[in-house]
């Protein structure tokens, strides 16, 4: 039995919203109840739309946001409730890759300085072992070393992208978030990122949380998929064990409509009537979230909320149709 | 007409063609030349994609065509034939006017092209009014066919609407409808999908491919996702600094690529 790297307990998040002018306050729930088990090793893909509260999710699990209810756990011990100065030696072993590679550096440093930023903050070393740690991530990934006297506006998206990853992985951690590491990269250097995850993750033993809402790059990272939809896990698939073909969920089968053919004689018609966006979602709690949009739904789907069951091994669902 | 026009029969199912144009981008110290010698045909009723990396010159062609790129590029020769008078040649005045009532354009980012202080009401009848005197309500009804033909429901509510009350694929939709809220019969969308989620862009697509089929406009898509293009374009061009490397219909450049930059895109793919 693998360890249970990383971990969230029925973990909720919900953000209070005050209207400027009538002052009313809102509550939106962002993360609504979700348990993930990550093991080492393993590669998670969190896959959903906007607003799905994936970024969330991740960011607790990194412990850059506090949960409103539940907990987030890191080798069985909570990240989501202790002071700064307890989270400083489990940070070394969490990182994360922003999706903005261009607002992650700070524009007056060099590259080389904002990474060897990261390592002065977590072990005393001396200006000539930071630089070489600099110079070693930087060529694992891909650059050359002499890029670490540049300046972030001076590369192009692809280099900063990889300079965004050395700076996650400079320390070596256990356990990386990516959020959307390719989604803002030209469609040439997505696979080479892709493939650049893949090798560290061979060479470092690494586990990702990997949160993208493009279901085609999945098959290429992960080993297990979780779609989300409005805050709740509504599909786990091991794709070890199952093909992804076999997803059981309308919301995911909504996602595969979508991915563009791969060559012109593929393409499909298009099932635009189940994409057509009713963005409400149903406030009660009794109800599966997904129901407005739902092809299949039926009158229990609108005041009972379905469960995560398990249909075939390591596939779980949540959907009273399944 | 006074100004050049193309001769021949078949102008008329040509919303675009593009000419041996050139573009370059005068610096202080040095020039840049961002399109070179460039042939493009976009055909009414069909998309064209324009596919290449970022920094490729394809949204150089993009703002040529509208007349508005930057104030130091410089078109040294070339073409561009818009719904078959060539914009180049014609006269300063008049000339934006012809241009607006041809050619619509919708950019990537789409809650940055819109008017942050204005409703898209608002926004929407302007649009209108600067084409047609009419008056307000006949430009409010306009707009709300408008709206409707985007399929985005309860119009008159969003009619109402600030665009931050809006999601980025309402907004990208709202942006067509400004765009063609007069049949033009040349869209240009400029990345129109880039920034929104695989569920969004599927819808933004669709609307795109039954605009066509409706109005039979012809659609200069730009994009870097060969995904993209594969789902829904007729013609290809493939852009590589600023030179045209192959073009062909989407059949042939996916089945039979053969220029290397090509096959490398295409290799590209996940």
């Amino acid at each position: 039995m693998e360890v249970v790297l990383a971990e969230t307990l029925n973990i909720r998040k919900t953000y209070e919203k005050q209207n400027l002018f009538t002052k009313k306050r809102d509550q939106v729930s962002a993360v609504n109840g979700v348990s993930l088990k990550i093991r080492k090793g393993y590669s998670v893909g969190l896959i959903g739309e906007s607003g799905s509260g994936k970024s969330t999710l991740g960011r607790m699990m990194v412990g850059l946001e506090t949960p409103t209810e539940g907990q987030a756990l890191f080798r069985g011990q909570s990240i989501s409730n202790i002071s700064l100065r307890q989270m400083r030696p489990l940070r070394r072993n969490i990182q994360m890759i922003f999706q903005n590679s261009s607002s992650v550096f700070d524009t007056s440093y060099t590259v080389g300085e904002s990474i060897a930023e990261v390592i002065k903050n977590s072990e005393k070393a001396s200006k000539k072992e930071c630089l070489e740690k600099v110079e070693t991530i930087l060529e694992q990934v891909g650059l050359d070393a002499l890029y670490a006297q540049r300046y972030p506006k001076e590369l192009s998206g692809g280099q900063r992208q990889r300079a965004n990853i050395a700076r996650a992985l400079v320390l070596h951690p256990e356990f990386v978030v990516c959020d959307e590491p390719v989604s803002s990269l030209d469609y040439s250097l997505r696979k080479q990122i892709l493939t650049l995850l893949n090798d560290l993750r061979n060479k470092f033993g690494l586990t990702y949380l990997f949160i993208t809402h493009d279901l085609s790059c999945v098959p290429y990272v992960c080993d297990i998929m979780a779609i989300m939809y409005a805050g709740k896990i509504v599909e786990q698939i091991d794709l070890k064990k199952n093909s992804m073909q076999n997803a059981l969920h309308p919301y995911t089968s909504l996602l595969f409509s979508c991915i563009p053919a791969k060559v012109p004689a593929e393409r499909k018609k298009c099932t635009v009537e189940s994409i057509i966006d009713t963005t409400v979602i149903p406030d009660s709690k009794y109800c599966c979230r997904f129901f407005p949009r739902c092809p299949c739904c039926t009158e229990r789907c609108t005041n009972e909320e379905p469960l995560l069951k398990e249909v075939a091994s390591g596939h779980f669902v949540a959907c009273h149709i399944v | 007409m006074q100004y050049k026009t193309k001769q021949g029969v078949q102008s008329e199912n040509k919303a675009l063609e593009i000419r041996s144009l050139s573009l370059d981008y005068i610096m202080q110290d040095q020039s840049i030349h961002a399109v070179v010698d460039l042939n493009l045909v976009a055909r009414t009723g069909k998309i064209t994609a324009l596919v290449g990396e970022s920094g490729s010159g394809k949204s150089t062609v993009a703002l040529a065509v509208m007349g508005i790129q930057d104030k130091n590029a410089v078109i040294p020769g070339g073409e561009i034939y818009l719904a078959g008078t060539d914009i180049l040649s014609m006269p300063k005045k008049g000339l934006r006017s012809y241009i607006s009532n041809h050619a619509g354009i919708i950019f990537q980012d789409p809650i940055d092209s819109l008017n942050p202080l204005l409703t898209v009401g608002e926004q929407l009848v302007e649009a209108v009014l600067i084409h047609e005197k009419i008056t307000k309500k006949q430009a409010f009804t306009i707009a709300l066919n408008q709206l409707l033909a985007v399929s985005l429901p309860q119009p008159e509510e969003l009619m109402k609407k600030y665009p931050f009350m809006l999601s980025g694929g309402m907004c990208q939709r709202v942006m067509i409808a400004i765009a063609s809220v007069f049949r033009p019969a040349l869209l240009i969308a400029d990345e129109p999908t880039t920034a929104l989620d695989v569920t969004v862009q599927a819808q933004i697509l669709h609307q795109l491919d039954s605009m066509r089929k409706r109005d039979g406009t012809a659609i200069l898509l730009i994009t870097h996702d060969l995904g993209v293009v594969a789902e829904i374009a007729d013609d290809v061009c493939v852009m590589k600094d600023g030179y045209i490397v192959e073009s062909g219909t989407a059949d042939d450049i996916f089945s039979n690529p053969q220029h290397t930059y090509t096959r490398q895109l295409l290799a590209a793919a996940l």
